[in-house]
C-alpha cells in the first residue's frame, strides 16, 4: 500500500473512533441534580472519628448535629429545640421530637448521651473531643431533655455542639467504626454510591423529619487538578465548586453560563514566629517590625486580587468578638526600620517556612513577604516544605524561624485563642506568661457584655505582643452554576437542602 | 523449563520483598507520619494515642517484623487515611489502572506501528525524518502540560470530551493519549528498525526478485519479525506507564493505582502506598518474565539458562 | 537481569542500527544515509550548545532581576513595555527567568546524569567483570529498583530528601542510576569473554587496569549516548517532580518549575506555561536525536 493509503487508512479510523465517542460528552445534570466538584475525597463516613473540612462538606448532608449555624454565622437549634443554662456547670437541653435515623432508629435523649460521652471518653481517641473537651458526663432527664455537665464553665458549648454529629446509639455502641462506608443519620440525604477517589452520590432521605430539599440527588465529583476542575464548571459537568483561585475568576465570570460567589470566610491565615528557639524573633520589637515591614493590603491587592479581609488581630473578620475599634499595623518600613535598630538587630538570617498550595497562593505570598521584609532591612529566606514536614517542624517547636499558616476559627467566639497562643497548646511555637493568664481568665466569662470586654483587651494584648504576622482571612470563591439558586457560607458548608433551581 | 520457571518467580519474590523493604524505609525517613492523619487542632494526647494505636509507638524494627509477617500472610493492614484494607483499596483501583495501561500501549501500538513501517518504508526521505521527530517530540513534552492543554482544547473550547474521571469510553481518550504519547515514539523507532532489518534480508530481495507483491512481502515477513521488539518494548514500556500514570491519573482526575501511590505517600498511609507498591513491582516483574518468555517463544535462538 | 533480556537489548540496538550495517548499499548512497541521520544530530548538538551559551551568557542578555519582581506589574503580556517575555504572577521579567532558568534546568540534567553515570558504569563495570554472587546480588537489587516506577521512586526519594537543588538532582540520581549498570554490565560481561582479557588475567594484570584500560572505552561510547537520552529525560522530569510539589526552591527559577507554576495560569497567562514549556521540550527533543545519533554511531554491532 501506498504512504498516502496508510494515511487515508489511519484517518478513517481515528474518525470512526471520535463520531463514535462524540454523543457520550457529559451532559448538564437533570434538574433536580447538583453535581459538586471537590478537590480531594473524603477520609470516610464515620462523623465521630473524622475532623477535615472536605468530609464535614459531605457528611452534613446525612448527619446533622444538635445545633447548627445560619447564614450569618449564628448559633440556631436544629436536632435540638432549645438549651439553657442551669449553673456554670451544667446545661439543659431539650431536643426535638418525631426525629428518626434513616434506618428507623429514633433520636432521642439516649442518642445525646451515647454520642457525647463516647466522644469526651480520651480512651476512644475521638478526633471530634477538642471540640467539647470540657464535657464531662450528660444524664438524660427524659426521653427529650439531656443535662450536660462540664468540667469547668463551657461558655461556648452550643459552639463546640454545630461541630458535633449525631450517630445512631447502635453504632456508637458498636463502635463507629461501622460507619465508615455505611453511614446512618437523620440528615436529609443518605449515602448511595461511593466510589473513592471519583464520586459520591447522595439521595434524598425521604424519612427526613424536615422539609424535603428541592434537591433530589447531590454527586460529589473529585477532581484535584484546579485547571480541570474549573474546566469541568466550565463545561457544565459540574454546577458548583469551592476554591476558585483568583486568577479564573475573569473566565467563570464571563462564561455566560457560570458566576462567582464569595463569602468572608472563618479560616485566618498568619506567618507564626517561633519564639520557643533562640534568636531575633525573640524580641518583640523585631515581631513588630516584621508587622510594619509588610505591606499586607499591598499582596491581598495584588497576589490575591483582592480576594482576602485583613486581620488586624488574631481573630477572623466575622468573629463576633472582633474589636471593630482595633486598627491594624501600618506599613511602614521605617518604622520597621527603627523598630529593628532599637533591638539590636544586625542581619541574622531568618527563613520562612511555607507549604505548597495548602492555603490558597501560600507560596507566592510567602515570596512576596519575603521580598518586603528584606526591604526593610531583614535578611529573610523561603522555604517551601512539604506539608508532612511542616507540620512535624511545628509540633516538635523546632521551626527554624517563621512559617507561614492558618487555622479556622470554628467558634467564631475568640475562645480558639486558647489553641493559638496559649502554652502548652500542641501547634503553638510561642510563650507568654501575661498572654497566658488573660487567656485563662476570659475563657470561663459566662456574661455576654463582661466576654466581650475581655476579649477587646485579650486581642489587643496579642496584637500588641505580635506573635504572628498577622496577614488576613480568607475570602472563600465558589464558581456555581448561574441557574442554581445556593449561597456560600462562612463556616465552607454547602448545605444543599437550601438550594433549588430556577 | 520448569526450574527456569521457578528460579524466575523466586527471583521475583525477592525483587518485591526488596521494593516493599526500600518503601517502608523511605516512609519511615520521610518524617512523623501520624502528625499527617490526625485534624490540625488535635491535641498533643490524642496524637500519642493514635500513635500508639496505629503501630508507630514500637521500634522500628517491630514495626518492620509486624508489617513482613502480616504481608506473607496477604495481610497490608488498614488504609491510615480511608480506615478500609489496604488491599481492597488497590484492588479497586486495579481495573482502572489496568485500562489506562492497555489504552495507552493500544494508542502507541496502533499510531506507532504504521508511522514506524511508513518511516522504514520511506527511509531517508522526508516522511522518515518527519516521522521520527514527531514520534521523540511525544516523548519530550511533559505530560502534565501535554495533558492541560489537552483539557483546555477539547474540553473547554471545543466541548468534544469530558475534562476527566473514568466511566465513558470519552473519558478515557485524553489520558490514554497523553499517557500513550511517550511510548509511541519508542514503539515506531522500534518497528522502524526491525522493519528495516527484514526489508535488507536476503530472503525478503529474493520474494522481491521472484516478483511477490510488495504487500505480501510486508505483512508475511516483516510484520512476523516485528512482532518480537514490539513485544519486547511493550514489556519495557509497563514499568514506564504505570510510573507516568501517575501524572496524567492526577490531571485528569483518573482513579487509579499512579494517584493512591502519590497520595499514600505524601499523606504517609503506610499500608496503602506499601500495598500499592506491591502490586506494581508484583505487575511489573509478571509482565517481564511473560515477555521474557514469550521473546524466548518468539525467537527460538535465545537459551533461557 | 536474565541474559535473554540483555540478549534482547542487544538486539534492539543492532535493529537500531541495521541501516548502517547494510554492507549492500553503494558507497555514496550509504554516506547519504549517514549524513542524513548525522545531520539532525549534529543540528541537536548545536541547538543545545546554543542553550548552553544562552544560558552561561544570561547576565549579557538581560539586566533584569529574575528573583524578585513588582507586584503593581503582575502577569503582564509579552510585548508590554520593559518586558519582553511579559513578568509572571509575582510581576518577576519573564526574560530573566528563562534566562537564569536554563542555567539550573541544564546544571540539573548534566549534574545528575554525571552523578548517575559515573555511578552506574562503575558498578556496571565491576559487576559484569566479575560476575559471581556479587553480580546476582546487585543484579538483584538493580531489577528491584527497575520494577519500581520512576516517578514513585523519585516521589518516595524526594520526600525524605525534601524541595530544593540539591535534593531534586541526588534524587533524580539515585533514581536513574540502574540504567547505566545494566547496560555497562552487559558489555562488560562479554569483555571479559574476550581471548585478550583472559589472557591479560591469566598474566596477572590487576582487574583495575583490565577495566580501565580495555573494557572502560568499549562501554564509554554507549554510555554516552544513553547519557545524552537521560539528560533530556531528567529535565522532563524535574518539572514532573515540580508538579508534584517538589521543586527547586523559590525564588529561584527552572524551566521545571515555572512551568509547573505556571499551570494554574494557562488561560489567564499562556506564556508562563508555553515558553519554559517549550524549552524543556525542545531540550529533551535535542538531546533524543543527539542521543539517538550517538547510540547509532557506538553500536557495538557496527564496530565488529
Amino acid at each position: 500500500m501506498t504512504t498516502k493509503g496508510w494515511l487515508w487508512s489511519i484517518a478513517l479510523c481515528v474518525g470512526i473512533a471520535l463520531v463514535g465517542l462524540l454523543p457520550s460528552v457529559a451532559q448538564a445534570g437533570a434538574p433536580a441534580k447538583v453535581v459538586i466538584g471537590l478537590n480531594s475525597d473524603v477520609r470516610n463516613f464515620d462523623p465521630i472519628n473524622t475532623l477535615d473540612t472536605t468530609t464535614d462538606r459531605v457528611i452534613t448532608h446525612i448527619y446533622e448535629y444538635l445545633f447548627v449555624r445560619d447564614l450569618d454565622m449564628k448559633v440556631t437549634p436544629l436536632l435540638a429545640e432549645s438549651a439553657r443554662p442551669l449553673d456554670d456547670l451544667t446545661w439543659e437541653v431539650k431536643l426535638r421530637k418525631n426525629v428518626k435515623f434513616s434506618d428507623g432508629e429514633p433520636f432521642n435523649a439516649d442518642t445525646v448521651k451515647a454520642n457525647l460521652e463516647y466522644i469526651v471518653k480520651k480512651e476512644n481517641n475521638s478526633a471530634r473531643r477538642v471540640r467539647i473537651d470540657l464535657v464531662k458526663s450528660v444524664a438524660v432527664v427524659d426521653e427529650h431533655t439531656v443535662r450536660i455537665s462540664t468540667e469547668k464553665p463551657f461558655p461556648t458549648l452550643l459552639e463546640g455542639l454545630t461541630e458535633i454529629y449525631m450517630a445512631p446509639t447502635k453504632a456508637v455502641a458498636a463502635g463507629p467504626k461501622v460507619l465508615t462506608d455505611k453511614p446512618i443519620g437523620t440528615g436529609p440525604y443518605k449515602l448511595q454510591e461511593w466510589r473513592r477517589e471519583q464520586s459520591i452520590t447522595l439521595v434524598r432521605n425521604d424519612g427526613y423529619w424536615g422539609s424535603p430539599p428541592q434537591i433530589a440527588t447531590v454527586e460529589f465529583r473529585i477532581i484535584p487538578e484546579v485547571t480541570a476542575r474549573v474546566s469541568a464548571l466550565l463545561a457544565g459537568e459540574i454546577h458548583l465548586t469551592p476554591d476558585v483561585p483568583p486568577q479564573s475568576m475573569d473566565q467563570v465570570a464571563k462564561s455566560g453560563s457560570t458566576e462567582i460567589r464569595t463569602v468572608a470566610g472563618r479560616r485566618v491565615i498568619f506567618v507564626a514566629f517561633n519564639t520557643l528557639q533562640p534568636g531575633p524573633l525573640q524580641d518583640v520589637r523585631v515581631r513588630q517590625a516584621i508587622n510594619h515591614a509588610a505591606d499586607v493590603d499591598k499582596i491581598i491587592r495584588t497576589v490575591l486580587e483582592g480576594n482576602a479581609k485583613q486581620m488586624v488581630g488574631p481573630l477572623s473578620v466575622i468573629s463576633r468578638h472582633l474589636d471593630p475599634k482595633l486598627k491594624p499595623y501600618s506599613a511602614d518600613p521605617a518604622k520597621a526600620k527603627a523598630l529593628l535598630q532599637a533591638a539590636g538587630y544586625k542581619g541574622a538570617p531568618i527563613t520562612l517556612h511555607t507549604p505548597n498550595g495548602r492555603y490558597l497562593k501560600d507560596k507566592e505570598a510567602a515570596q512576596a513577604i519575603a521580598d518586603q521584609l528584606t526591604q526593610a532591612g531583614l535578611n529573610v529566606k523561603v522555604q517551601v516544605d512539604e506539608w508532612g514536614t511542616l507540620l512535624d517542624l511545628v509540633k516538635t517547636g523546632k521551626v527554624d524561624g517563621m512559617y507561614f499558616f492558618g487555622r479556622s476559627d470554628t467558634t467564631l467566639d475568640g475562645s480558639m485563642i486558647r489553641d493559638w497562643f496559649r502554652t502548652g497548646s500542641t501547634w503553638v511555637t510561642y510563650s507568654d506568661g501575661k498572654i497566658d493568664a488573660a487567656i485563662d481568665k476570659a475563657l470561663p466569662i459566662v456574661n455576654p457584655d463582661k466576654r466581650r470586654q475581655a476579649f477587646y483587651e485579650l486581642q489587643a494584648q496579642v496584637q500588641e505582643q505580635a506573635p504572628w504576622l498577622f496577614l488576613w482571612t480568607q475570602v472563600d470563591i465558589y464558581g456555581v452554576s448561574k441557574n442554581l439558586q445556593w449561597q456560600p457560607r462562612g463556616d465552607e458548608q454547602f448545605n444543599i437542602k437550601a438550594a433549588h433551581w430556577k | 523449563m520448569t526450574r527456569y520457571l521457578a528460579g524466575r518467580l523466586a527471583l521475583t519474590f525477592l525483587t518485591v520483598f526488596m521494593a516493599l523493604s526500600f518503601m517502608f524505609g523511605v516512609l519511615h525517613m520521610a518524617g512523623d507520619p501520624v502528625l499527617l492523619l490526625v485534624p490540625v487542632d488535635s491535641s498533643a494526647e490524642h496524637i500519642e494515642r493514635m500513635r500508639v494505636q496505629w503501630g508507630f509507638a514500637d521500634p522500628l524494627w517491630v514495626q518492620y517484623g509486624r508489617f513482613v509477617w502480616r504481608a506473607c500472610q496477604g495481610d497490608f493492614g488498614t488504609s491510615l487515611k480511608y480506615n478500609l484494607p489496604a488491599l481492597s483499596l488497590v484492588l479497586e483501583r486495579l481495573p482502572a489502572t489496568a485500562l489506562l495501561t492497555f489504552a495507552s500501549i493500544l494508542f502507541a501500538v496502533v499510531l506507532g506501528l504504521p508511522l514506524g513501517i511508513l518511516a522504514a518504508v520511506r527511509e531517508g526521505r522526508l516522511a522518515d525524518r518527519l516521522s521520527n521527530v514527531g514520534s521523540v517530540l511525544g516523548q519530550s513534552i511533559p505530560s502534565f502540560w501535554l495533558g492541560l492543554l489537552l483539557i483546555l482544547m477539547f474540553s473547554v473550547t471545543l466541548g468534544l470530551l469530558p475534562t476527566g474521571g473514568m466511566g465513558t469510553l470519552a473519558q478515557l481518550v485524553m489520558p490514554a493519549v497523553t499517557l500513550g504519547l511517550y511510548s509511541l515514539g519508542r514503539v515506531a523507532k522500534l518497528t522502524r528498525s526491525s522493519v528495516l532489518e527484514v526489508l535488507r534480508a536476503d530472503y525478503v530481495r529474493t520474494a522481491r526478485a521472484k516478483g511477490v507483491r510488495e504487500t505480501t512481502v510486508l505483512v508475511r515477513h516483516v510484520l512476523k519479525n516485528a512482532a518480537i521488539p514490539i513485544v519486547t518494548i511493550i514489556g519495557l514500556q509497563m514499568s514506564g506507564l504505570i510510573g507516568g500514570a501517575i501524572v496524567v491519573e492526577t490531571i485528569f482526575a483518573w482513579p487509579g493505582l499512579g494517584r493512591l501511590i502519590v497520595q499514600s505517600i505524601q499523606f504517609r498511609d503506610f499500608p496503602a502506598a506499601l500495598a500499592a507498591v506491591f502490586f506494581t513491582a508484583v505487575t511489573v516483574s509478571l509482565v517481564n518474565l511473560l515477555v521474557d518468555l514469550l521473546y524466548g517463544f518468539l525467537n527460538p535462538r535465545v537459551v533461557h539458562e | 537481569m536474565s541474559d535473554a533480556r540483555a540478549q534482547q537489548g542487544g538486539a534492539v540496538r543492532s535493529s537500531a542500527t541495521a541501516e548502517l550495517g547494510g554492507g549492500h548499499s553503494i558507497e555514496c548512497r550509504r554516506w547519504f544515509r549517514l549524513s542524513g541521520g548525522a545531520v539532525w544530530g549534529i543540528a541537536a548538538g548545536l541547538y543545545l550548545l546554543a542553550e548552553v551559551v544562552v544560558a552561561v551568557g544570561a547576565p549579557v542578555f538581560t539586566s533584569a532581576n529574575p528573583l524578585t519582581g513588582n507586584l503593581e506589574h503582575r502577569l503582564l503580556p509579552p510585548g508590554s513595555p520593559g518586558y519582553l517575555l511579559g513578568t509572571d504572577q509575582l510581576g518577576r521579567d519573564v526574560l530573566a527567568r528563562m534566562l537564569y532558568g536554563a542555567r539550573v534546568s541544564l546544571v540539573v540534567g548534566v549534574v545528575a546524569v554525571a552523578i548517575a553515570g559515573s555511578f552506574g558504569v562503575l558498578v556496571g563495570l565491576i559487576i559484569g567483570y566479575r560476575g559471581g554472587w556479587l553480580d546476582k546480588i546487585v543484579s538483584q537489587l538493580v531489577d528491584a529498583q527497575l520494577s519500581f516506577p520512576f516517578m514513585a521512586l523519585a516521589l518516595s526519594i524526594a520526600a525524605v530528601l525534601g524541595a530544593g537543588l540539591g535534593g531534586i538532582v541526588v534524587t533524580l540520581a539515585i533514581s536513574s542510576w540502574v540504567l547505566y549498570a545494566r547496560l555497562v554490565r552487559g558489555e562488560s560481561l562479554v569483555m571479559r569473554q574476550q581471548e585478550f582479557v583472559e589472557a591479560a588475567y591469566a598474566l596477572g594484570v590487576p582487574a583495575r587496569r583490565i577495566l580501565l584500560r580495555h573494557v572502560l572505552p568499549n562501554v564509554l561510547g554507549p554510555a554516552i549516548a544513553l547519557a545524552s537520552l537521560e539528560a533530556g529525560r531528567l529535565i522532563v522530569a524535574e518539572s514532573s517532580l515540580s508538579f508534584l510539589g517538589y521543586g527547586i526552591q523559590p525564588p529561584i527559577p527552572a524551566w521545571g518549575n515555572m512551568l509547573a507554576e505556571g499551570k494554574d495560569y494557562m488561560a489567564r497567562a499562556w506564556w508562563l506555561t508555553v515558553l519554559p514549556g517549550l524549552a524543556v521540550s525542545l531540550t529533551c527533543l535535542s538531546t533524543t536525536i543527539l542521543g539517538d545519533w550517538l547510540t547509532e554511531l557506538f553500536d557495538p554491532r557496527r564496530r565488529r
